[in-house]
């Protein structure tokens, strides 16, 4: 039973965030690499180009039409769980290589693919909804989808896998302090 | 465990698609961010006389700088988030979860109104910092606030020793 206070547990949070938050800022074009990278797999009616840590998009409506026009996706609009997830396991008990470890597993297996879908939608709903772009699915489904990976997946996300990972913390904080 | 995340991404699910249901925004969260906004600009106005509210806006007589409090921004999600995870414990009594989410519900919107306020002037002085702030930072801090009531109330279920592990 570990007995770490909850009041020393939240301190050394909000000393972690900034450190965090200054990292991932500082390798937010490494983390957007990897959206562009996937995303250039997802779609034939984009042309797609990094800048810094945005992405520049260029739709194409048909193989052989592009239209002048360039679109913006910011994907750290949907990964700002990165930082706070990385506040949450560094702060926590156990040796490094659990925290470590399960920072990088929630951030392989669960916040990139959110920060992936985050941008690929918020992509296909401007399309659709600003541009008529023709989609598989209905209009109302993509904004739908759109409002989850945007106010709902990136916030809960880092909690979930906090609390899947280190649940003999949250379960065991000192009552008495 | 592995009951209390599926029950908990359930409930949440389901609350969520509720507020985002037409007639439920019309009734409660169009009204609730108007709200939001009038009791954000109706602080600021006690010591700043230059604050407007125009339903869900806020600007800067002075300035000219404006906000508006959109979804998102009216900490409707945080709390829904909160309220999943007290549903979908599985060891507190009804009563105790109500105190809960009354408490929780309380501690987000006097934070979300603190964001409000802080993103209002930070806007006026800074543009790139009030992104900066508006789009990651207190996102990050409404979130641990929901993190920090929700284990609050479970030490205080233990405490009350009805928590049964």
């Amino acid at each position: 039973m570990l007995n770490k206070s909850l009041l020393q547990f939240i301190f050394t949070v909000l000393l972690w965030l900034p450190v965090c938050f200054a990292i991932w800022f500082l390798t937010a074009s490494i983390h957007s690499h990897l959206i562009t990278f996937a995303l250039s797999f997802s779609s034939e009616w984009t042309t797609l180009h990094q800048i810094g840590y945005t992405i520049e998009v260029i739709p194409r409506f048909s193989p052989s039409s592009y239209i002048n026009l360039q679109l913006t996706v910011n994907p750290l609009l949907y990964g700002y769980g990165v930082p706070f997830l990385a506040a949450l396991c560094f702060s926590s008990s156990g040796n490094w290589e659990k925290r470590l470890g399960v920072f990088l597993m929630g951030y392989f297996v669960i916040l990139l693919p959110i920060q992936l879908f985050g941008s690929w939608i918020s992509l296909w709903k401007t399309l659709i909804f600003d541009f008529n772009a023709p989609s598989f699915f209905k209009p109302e489904i993509i904004a739908l989808f759109y409002q989850l990976s945007s106010l709902i997946l990136p916030p809960v996300a880092p909690l979930v896998i906090w609390l899947w990972g280190f649940q003999d913390d949250w379960q065991n904080f000192d009552a008495k302090t | 465990m592995f009951n209390f995340f599926i029950t908990f991404l359930l409930v949440l699910i389901t609350l969520f698609a509720l507020e985002l249901w037409q007639p439920v925004q019309d009734a409660l969260i169009i009204p609730w961010t108007n709200a939001v906004a009038l009791m954000a600009g109706t602080l600021m106005q006690s010591f700043d006389h230059d604050v407007l509210v125009n339903k869900e806006m806020l600007h800067s007589a002075k300035t000219g700088f404006a906000v508006v409090i959109r979804a998102g921004c009216n900490g409707i999600e945080a709390t829904i988030i909160l309220i999943a995870s007290m549903l979908a414990f599985p060891h507190a009594q009804i009563k105790q979860r109500l105190i809960g989410i009354s408490v929780g519900f309380l501690t987000i919107q006097s934070l979300n109104i603190l964001r409000i306020i802080s993103l209002y002037y930070l806007g006026q002085w800074n543009k790139l910092l009030f992104e900066w702030a508006h789009l990651y930072v207190w996102e990050v801090l409404i979130m641990l606030d929901v993190l920090i009531v929700f284990l609050v109330w479970l030490r205080w279920i233990s405490s009350k020793q009805l928590y049964v592990k």
